[in-house]
C-alpha cells in the first residue's frame, strides 16, 4: 500500500538539521532545542502512526511503500529512493524515533552551556535522517546510503570536542575502522547485484531479491552473506572490527547512548535480520555469524570485568551484548535478534544516560575508583542505574530477562551447544560487571574527590525524566515477548506477540522444538548465572572493601594485566595494520611516487615545454629572410600537394 | 623549342631569384632578386600566351610590370628612409619583428 | 631554325646573368646585372611574338626602375655600406633544394596534361594595335585599377621622403 506520509519520517529530520546546521548559532539555544525535538517527536508520531496502519491490515499483507523519486535508472538497472514500513521497519521506527526523542529531550539538559549546542543537535538531527533512511529503504543500495550516513554522523559526534585529540583521533579510528568494513559490505553488494544480473534479473529492491533468491547459487549466497557481515563487524563492533567502540566514549554521553548502544551498531543486526532471505540459504554464512557473534559476546565480556571507566565498561557490554543478537539472528532466531535488540536499546541507553547523569553530579569524573557511596545523594539516578542493571543481567521480570533467554533458547535448540555455553557463560560475566559497576559507584564508602563532593547533585528533570520513562520501558518492554511456556504457566494470554507481528518478514527455518523440561532447566541456569553473578559482585566489592583489583593482580597478574589492556589487540593492531601502511604511505607513496613521479610527470612536462620552445623560438628570428623561405615552403607544398592529386 | 623549355627556364629563373630574396644580407640586392623573380614570371606568361595562342598572358603581364613598379618605387623609398635614419642597410640589423 | 638557336642562346645568357646578379658583392654590380637581365628578356618577347611588351620592358624596366635603383645606390653611397657575403645557411638551402625538388617532380607529373601546338608567329599577334584593342575591350578595369595602384605609390612614395615636423 503506497502512503505518501511515509517520506516525512525522513524530511523532518533533515530539515531540523539544514535549520540548526545554517542557522543554528543565530536562532539561540531555546529555539535550538525546540527545532530538534519536535522533529524527532513528528518522526516518532509519523512511526507510531504507520504501527497502528500495519495493525490493522491482514497479517500476511503488511506492507507499506513509498516511492520517492527514481534515483538512478542506468540501462535496465533501476534503483528507486522507495521507502517501505513492514513489521520489522516498524519495530526498528519505533526503537529509533522512540529512543532518540528521549535522547534529544536528555540533550537538552546534558548539553547546557556547550559552544557547540546548535551543531550537537544538527548532527544528532542528521544522524537520525540517516539510521531512518537506512531503515526504511526498500532496496540494498539506499541502505548503504544510510549506512554510511550513519558512519559519517558517529564520526562527527564521536569528534564533537574536536579540539580535544583523543576525541578526534577516536572520531578517525571509529570512521577508518568503519570502512574497512564497508568495503567489505560493497564486495557483498556487487557480488549479489552481479548474481542476480547474471540470472537476467536486474534489481536491488529487498522483496525483489527475496522473490528470486532461490535462482542463485548457495556458493554465492554464502561469500556475499560473509561480505555483508563484514560490514557488520565494522559497523556493529564485533570481532576484529570492535576496538573503534570504546574509543567512542570520547563523545558526548548522549551520542553514546542514542548511537553506541541503540541505534548506529545495531544497523549490523538490523541488516542480516533484513537480509534473512539470503541467509537461510546460506548456513555456512550463518555459522559464522553466530561464532562470532558469540566469541565477541565472551570476549568484551571479560575485558568489561576489569576497566576503571564507568563509559568504557558501558562500551564493552555494549559489544558484548551486540554478541547476543548477532547469535540470535545467526541460529536462525530472527525475532529473537530482534528483540534483544529492542530490550538493549532501551536499558542501555538507560545505562548509559544515567552514567552520563552521574558523570554530571560528579562534574566530570569518570573514573569509578574515585566514586562510591552516592545511593543517597543521587537517588533517582541510582533507581533508574538499578533497574537498567537489573534488566541487562537479565532478572526474571524485566525485559532484559525474556529477550536474552530466547536468544539462549534458540540457540541450545538449534543445535549450536558450545556457542549456548559461551552465551551462558556471559550472562554470569555480565552481571558480575554491571553490578560492579553499581556498587563501585553508589554503594560503599565514598572515595569521590573533595572538590567534586561539594557540588553533587541530581540531575535536572529535563534528563531524569527521560530516564523514569527508559527505566518504565525496560521493565514493561520485554511484555511482548513472552515465551509460551512462561504464558502458559501464568495464563497470559498474548504469549509470543512479538514473534508473531515479525513472523511474515522472515522466512521459515526450520522449527526447532524443545521439551518442556529442557527449556525449563535453561531458563532455570540463566537466572542461576545472573543471580551468581550479582551475588560475586557485591562479596568482592563490598564485602571485602574493593580490595580485588590488587589481589587479583597479585593472584593473576598475567591475566589482570591482559584484561585490563583490553588483550593488546589495539597494540597488536598499532603494530601489524597501522605501522606499516605508514611507513608504506611515507616512505613509498610520498617520498617516491609522490615526490619522483608524479611532481616529476607535472615538472618534466614543464620542463620539456620550455627545452622545446627555446628550440622552437629560434624559428621566430625576426629575420624576415627565414620568414619568406618558411613561406614559400609551406605555400609550394600546398601547391604540390593539389597538383600531385 | 617547346613549351616545357621555357617553363623549365622560367622555374629555374624564378628560383635564383628566390634564392637571392632568402640569402643575401644586403637589402638593394634583396630587392633586386625579387625583381629578377618577377622577371621570371613575365617570361612564363609570354611564353604560355604563345602557345595558348591568346593575348590575355600579355595583358597580364602588362599588369604585373605596372605593379612590379609601384612596388620598386615604395620599396626603394623605404631604404631611402631606413638608410637616413639608421645608417645602414645591414638585414641582420632589423630585427624588430622578432619577439 | 635560327630563332631556335637565339632562344636558347638567350636562355644560356639569361641564366648567367640572373646567377650573376644574385651572387654578385657589390650591389652596383648587382643592380647593372639586372640591367642586362632585362634587355635579354625583352629580346626574349620579340622572340616569342610580343613586340609591344618588349618595348614596354625596356622603358619600364630597364628605363625606370634601373635608374631608380642607381638613383638609390648612389645616392646613399650604399656600396660602401658592408656587403657581408651571401649567409649560408643550411637550413635555407635544404629548403630551396626542397622546393626545387618539389616544382621539379610537379612539372614531370605534369608534363603530359598540356599539350600544345608547336609555336608559330603571327603577324600582328602581340601587336600594339592588338593589345590595345585587348586592353580597352576585354581588361579595361584592371587597366584603369593598374593606373590607380601608380597613383598610390606615388602617394607612397612621397610620404617617405617628407620631413615630420618635430612636434
Amino acid at each position: 500500500m503506497e502512503m505518501n506520509i511515509v517520506r516525512y519520517i525522513l524530511i523532518f529530520p533533515l530539515l531540523g538539521f539544514l535549520i540548526n546546521g545554517l542557522i543554528g548559532n543565530k536562532l539561540g539555544n531555546k529555539a535550538v532545542s525546540l527545532i530538534a525535538n519536535i522533529v524527532v517527536l513528528i518522526s516518532l508520531s509519523i512511526a507510531v502512526y504507520l504501527f497502528f496502519q500495519l495493525l490493522s491490515m491482514p497479517a500476511d499483507s503488511r506492507l507499506i511503500t513509498d516511492t520517492v523519486y527514481t534515483w538512478i535508472n542506468a540501462g535496465d538497472l533501476t534503483i528507486d529512493f522507495k521507502l517501505m514500513v513492514d513489521p520489522l521497519t516498524s519495530v526498528m521506527l519505533l526503537v529509533v524515533t522512540g529512543v532518540g526523542f528521549l535522547i534529544h529531550i536528555y540533550s537538552i539538559g546534558y548539553m547546557h552551556g556547550d559552544k557547540g549546542y546548535a551543531r550537537f543537535f544538527a548532527y544528532l538531527n542528521l544522524f537520525m535522517f540517516s539510521m531512518l533512511l537506512l531503515v526504511l529503504s526498500s532496496n540494498i543500495a539506499l541502505m548503504f546510503v544510510g549506512w554510511e550516513g550513519v558512519g559519517l554522523c558517529s564520526y562527527l559526534l564521536i569528534g564533537f570536542w574536536y579540539e580535544k585529540d583523543s576525541a578526534a583521533n577516536a572520531g578517525k579510528k571509529a570512521f577508518i575502522t568503519n570502512r574497512v568494513g564497508d568495503y567489505g559490505f560493497l564486495l557483498g553488494l556487487f557480488l549479489l547485484g552481479s548474481a542476480f544480473a547474471s540470472k537476467g534479473i536486474l534489481t536491488l529492491d529487498f522483496n525483489n531479491m527475496a522473490a528470486h533468491i532461490s535462482l542463485i547459487s548457495p556458493n554465492i549466497l554464502t561469500i556475499v552473506g560473509i561480505l555483508l557481515f563484514v560490514g557488520a563487524t565494522g559497523k556493529s563492533a564485533q570481532l576484529p572490527l570492535y576496538v573503534w567502540l570504546p574509543d567512542a566514549m570520547e563523545g558526548p554521553t548522549p551520542v553514546s547512548a542514542l548511537i553506541h548502544a541503540a541505534t548506529m551498531v545495531t544497523a549490523g543486526v538490523y541488516m542480516i535480520a533484513r537480509m534473512n532471505f539470503l541467509y537461510v540459504l546460506a548456513p555456512t554464512a550463518l555459522e559464522v555469524v553466530a561464532v562470532v557473534g558469540g566469541l565477541t559476546a565472551l570476549y568484551a565480556a571479560t575485558i568489561g570485568l576489569v576497566q576503571n571507566d564507568i563509559k568504557r565498561v558501558l562500551a564493552y557490554s555494549t559489544i558484548s551484548q551486540l554478541g547476543y543478537m548477532f547469535v540470535g539472528v545467526g541460529v536462525g532466531a530472527f525475532s529473537a535478534g530482534i528483540f534483544h535488540l529492542m530490550t538493549h536499546a532501551f536499558f542501555k541507553a538507560l545505562l548509559f544516560l544515567s552514567a552520563g547523569s552521574v558523570i554530571h553530579a560528579l562534574s566530570g569524573e569518570q573514573d569509578m575508583r574515585k566514586m562510591g557511596g552516592l545511593k543517597d545523594k543521587i537517588p533517582v539516578t541510582h533507581a533508574v542505574f538499578l533497574t537498567a542493571a537489573l534488566a541487562i543481567s537479565g532478572i526474571p521480570g524485566l525485559s532484559g530477562f525474556f529477550s536474552k533467554d530466547s536468544i539462549l533458547a534458540s540457540a541450545y535448540a538449534s543445535g549450536h551447544k558450545v556457542i549456548w555455553l559461551l552465551g551462558f557463560i556471559t550472562a554470569l560475566l555480565t552481571a558480575f560487571y554491571i553490578f560492579r559497576l553499581i556498587y563501585m559507584t553508589f554503594y560503599g564508602d565514598s572515595r569521590v574527590d573533595k572538590h567534586a563532593a561539594e557540588h553533587i547533585h541530581e540531575s535536572p528533570k529535563v534528563m531524569t525524566i527521560p530516564l523514569i520513562i527508559l527505566a518504565i520501558l525496560s521493565v514493561i518492554g520485554g511484555y511482548v515477548g513472552v515465551p509460551q511456556l512462561l504464558g502458559n504457566i501464568v495464563g497470559w494470554h498474548n504469549s509470543d506477540m512479538f514473534v508473531h507481528f515479525l513472523a511474515p518478514v522472515f522466512h521459515t527455518m526450520p522449527e526447532h522444538e524443545m521439551p518442556v523440561s529442557t527449556e525449563t532447566w535453561l531458563m532455570i541456569g540463566s537466572i542461576t548465572m545472573a543471580v551468581l553473578g550479582i551475588f560475586f559482585a557485591w562479596y568482592v566489592y563490598l564485602k571485602s572493601k574493593m580490595q580485588p583489583a590488587k589481589d587479583a593482580a597479585r593472584a593473576l597478574p598475567g591475566v589482570y594485566q591482559l584484561l585490563l589492556n583490553k588483550y593488546y589487540v589495539d597494540e597488536l593492531y598499532n603494530t601489524v595494520i597501522i605501522k606499516p601502511l605508514m611507513w608504506l604511505s611515507e616512505f613509498f607513496l610520498w617520498r617516491f611516487f609522490d615526490v619522483w613521479v608524479i611532481d616529476g610527470t607535472v615538472n618534466g612536462s614543464a620542463y620539456i615545454t620550455q627545452w622545446a620552445s627555446t628550440k622552437l623560438r629560434k624559428l621566430q628570428a625576426g629575420d624576415m629572410q627565414v620568414y619568406i623561405t618558411l613561406f614559400l615552403l609551406g605555400v609550394i607544398s600546398v601547391l604540390a600537394y593539389f597538383v600531385l592529386r | 623549342m617547346s613549351y616545357q623549355f621555357l617553363v623549365i627556364l622560367s622555374f629555374l629563373l624564378f628560383v635564383t631569384g628566390m634564392i637571392g630574396v632568402a640569402m643575401r644580407r644586403n637589402i638593394i640586392i634583396v630587392l633586386v632578386s625579387l625583381e629578377l623573380m618577377l622577371n621570371a614570371v613575365n617570361i612564363l606568361f609570354v611564353s604560355a600566351s604563345k602557345y595558348l595562342h591568346t593575348l590575355d598572358g600579355q595583358i597580364f603581364v602588362i599588369m604585373i610590370i605596372t605593379i612590379a613598379a609601384a612596388e620598386t618605387a615604395i620599396a626603394l623609398a623605404l631604404v631611402a628612409k631606413i638608410f637616413k635614419t639608421i645608417g645602414l642597410v645591414k638585414i641582420d640589423d632589423l630585427k624588430k619583428l622578432k619577439w | 631554325m635560327i630563332s631556335h638557336v637565339l632562344l636558347y642562346i638567350t636562355a644560356i645568357l639569361l641564366v648567367i646573368t640572373y646567377i650573376y646578379a644574385v651572387v654578385a658583392g657589390n650591389p652596383i654590380y648587382s643592380a647593372i646585372a639586372m640591367g642586362v637581365a632585362f634587355f635579354l628578356t625583352s629580346f626574349l618577347f620579340v622572340l616569342l611574338g610580343a613586340p609591344f611588351l618588349a618595348a614596354v620592358q625596356v622603358i619600364i624596366y630597364v628605363g625606370a626602375m634601373l635608374v631608380m635603383f642607381l638613383f638609390v645606390i648612389m645616392m646613399f653611397d650604399l656600396n660602401k655600406v658592408s656587403t657581408a657575403p651571401v649567409k649560408y645557411k643550411p637550413t635555407t638551402i635544404l629548403s630551396y633544394l626542397i622546393i626545387m625538388l618539389i616544382l621539379l617532380v610537379s612539372f614531370y607529373m605534369a608534363r603530359g596534361v598540356i599539350k600544345l601546338p608547336e609555336g608559330f608567329t603571327i603577324v600582328g599577334f602581340g601587336s600594339a594595335e592588338n593589345i590595345g584593342f585587348y586592353l580597352m575591350r576585354y581588361y579595361l578595369l584592371p587597366f584603369e585599377l593598374a593606373s590607380f595602384v601608380l597613383l598610390v605609390g606615388v602617394f607612397g612614395a612621397l610620404t617617405f621622403i617628407k620631413k615630420r615636423k618635430k612636434v
